[in-house]
């Protein structure tokens, strides 16, 4: 095996932990939009998107699992 | 089988539970257009759904599955309100962009003077025994169908009003003299009352 092919290998993975960091941050982003866009199905011009927290205890939700 | 073995073995992924064949013979609606073997389907925006949704004491789930990509959706709630199901459903399908499952009707509030509201006041006759009473208090307007919980309505322009939770839309009627003598619900259907006072 060439040098330049083993010099290959720790880059890879390098890439790959850089790949699955930011593959992370935009999955924890995508969740905070998620917790942060409740919209009911009748909205009034200019309805502000509500937090999850706040429904669920505006609605007495106890417990909520989204997959 | 759960939606996304489903959604594999459509797709001729995975055949663990079921053959592509058999899940395609198990999403297609056999009764009506709607009721498949197990699931429903939607047809949202041009794009097909399986869903079921259930319900038990202080408990609801509901669940969407696409048929066309592998895009879904589980949402399980210890309520037994169901209202947040929707909310939840229309934050992800936005972010996620997931074809016809966000789901909105949208409004225009108007504002109206305590003089106009007062002309809507009264009691309309819905049927025999049921009267739907219009009431006003601290500038709000209410509906109240008998002795059940009274809902706030909200004016979208003069004569036309609506409710948010369950979302009903009420249309005021004048004769020729411009008075209120009856008025139009709309909730399942148009429902007609006389004004009786």
């Amino acid at each position: 095996m060439k040098a330049s092919s083993l010099l290959l290998i720790p880059a890879l993975t390098v890439l790959f932990a850089v790949q699955s960091c930011a593959q992370d941050i935009t999955i924890k982003e995508k969740i905070g939009q998620v917790e942060n866009g409740l919209l009911p199905p009748v909205q009034t011009e200019g309805q502000a998107a509500y937090n999850i927290n706040d429904r669920m205890a505006f609605y007495h939700v106890k417990h909520s699992r989204c997959t | 089988m759960n939606g996304q073995r489903a959604q594999l073995s459509l797709q001729d992924k995975s055949n663990k539970v079921l053959n592509q064949e058999m899940t395609k013979i198990r999403l297609t609606p056999y009764i009506d257009q709607s009721a498949a073997l197990g699931v429903f389907i939607d047809n949202r925006d041009r794009t097909k759904y399986f869903q079921h949704s259930g319900v038990d004491e202080g408990f609801i789930t509901q669940y969407y599955g696409s048929l066309e990509d592998g895009n879904g959706l589980i949402i399980m709630i210890n309520t037994s309100n169901g209202t947040i199901i929707q909310e939840i459903v229309n934050s992800i399908a936005k972010v996620y962009e997931f074809k016809g499952l966000y789901y909105s009707k949208q409004y225009k509030v108007v504002s109206l003077s305590d003089d106009v509201l007062q002309a809507y006041t009264g009691r309309y006759q819905m049927g025999p025994g049921l009267v739907l009473t219009i009431l006003t208090e601290d500038h709000h307007v209410f509906a109240q169908l008998g002795r059940q919980k009274k809902i706030e309505l909200f004016a979208e322009g003069n004569n036309k009003f609506f409710s948010k939770e369950p979302n009903v839309e009420i249309e005021f009627i004048r004769n020729n003299k411009g008075e209120i003598v009856k008025l139009l619900v709309n909730e399942d259907g148009v429902h007609e009352g006389q004004k009786i006072k």
